[in-house]
């Protein structure tokens, strides 16, 4: 096999690797996010409803059918949240006047302001949990995400660890240099003093005048 | 000069919105598989011309064998523990949906009892997307 061929045959093996890595990210992975995001937000609709089980809220208040609704809206289109749906939609969204086309935030906040102050806090504590799983959806569901963000995130982070620790110890390494200079430096402290309090110097090292 | 203004119902409006956010959810679906293939079309690109290099005058058997007789035994240990995962997370996948298909309808009934006017995700009873919301 000449030299060429051997390369060929590395470079093929490896692009068979990373195409079967491209596949189970690209496919299996995401599959998997979804499945995991409506996991989650299954389990907090379920919470939502044992709210309601347990009567602490009723079935048919506005601000329970809400959050309910909006959960299942999240269940039925996970598989389509990604960043470039939520960059477009939203950039249309902005041009809207979305509490009047959509009404969605006055109703909301309408619904909520008739609850009871407990009742209200765990709805909207539910609602952000929603966004905390829709805001990792959005980061861990994206391959191609993943492969821009996390790289440069890891790298970050470990430049963020690693100024602390060097610059932690470059601080504490001064501190005790310094701790140990004031005691050496003593000695030499006051030998300046002496000099400086000598009288001026002629040239040849006499005492000038 | 006043501008005119053609006055648009609400109706209209909401329409023309959700028009617009499912042009646009099309578009960055449409850019999302775009992205899935372009990477496979581009691998095979390579993949290709990875080949010529190996063709020389061999026959595409002799590609195969050259190909298959490279792999050390480490690497084959590890192409069939990859390939093992993923077999594995597939049937897993499957036993769990079998799974959602049994106990979500039971819990969906439970629930009915409690609260007739029950609202649902409208998936599938598998708990997968409905293939009506399929873009």
């Amino acid at each position: 096999m000449t030299p060429l061929q051997q390369s060929a045959t590395i470079a093929l093996q490896t692009l068979v690797g990373i195409t079967g890595g491209w596949l189970v990210l690209a496919w299996y992975y995401r599959s998997y996010r979804i499945d995991l995001f409506r996991h989650r937000v299954f389990n907090l609709r379920a919470e939502l409803f044992d709210c309601a089980r347990r009567g602490e809220i009723a079935f048919d208040h506005p601000a329970y059918l809400h959050l309910r609704i909006t959960m299942n809206g999240f269940l039925r289109f996970a598989d389509r949240i990604n960043l470039a749906t939520m960059f477009l939609c939203s950039m249309r969204l902005q041009r809207e006047q979305l509490g009047e086309t959509w009404e969605w935030v006055h109703a909301w906040d309408a619904a909520r302001s008739t609850l009871e102050p407990a009742m209200r806090e765990k709805l909207t504590s539910l609602k952000s949990r929603v966004h905390f799983e829709l805001f990792k959806q959005l980061v861990f569901g994206s391959p191609v995400l993943m492969i821009l963000l996390i790289p440069p995130l890891c790298v970050g982070l470990l430049q963020l660890i690693g100024k602390r620790v060097v610059s932690g110890f470059a601080r504490s390494l001064y501190v005790a240099t310094e701790r140990q200079f004031e005691r050496a430096s003593v000695p030499i402290d006051g030998l300046a003093y002496r000099i400086g309090s000598l009288p001026a110097m002629s040239g040849r090292g006499y005492p000038r005048g | 000069m006043a501008q005119k203004t053609r006055p648009v119902s609400d109706a209209q409006a909401d329409r023309d919105l959700r028009l617009a956010i499912h042009n646009r959810t099309v578009l960055a679906q449409s850019f999302s598989q775009f992205c899935k293939y372009a990477f496979l079309i581009a691998a095979s690109y390579y993949g290709y011309h990875c080949v010529l290099a190996l063709a020389g005058k061999n026959t595409a058997a002799d590609i195969g064998i050259k190909f298959l007789s490279d792999i050390r035994i480490s690497e084959a240990a590890a192409w069939l523990f990859g390939a093992g995962g993923v077999l594995y997370g597939t049937r897993e996948r499957r036993l769990r949906l079998k799974v959602n298909e049994s106990l979500g309808a039971r819990v969906s009934e439970l629930e009915e009892g409690i609260d007739p006017a029950r609202s649902s995700s409208k998936l599938t009873p598998r708990g997968e997307t409905n293939p009506q919301d399929h873009i």
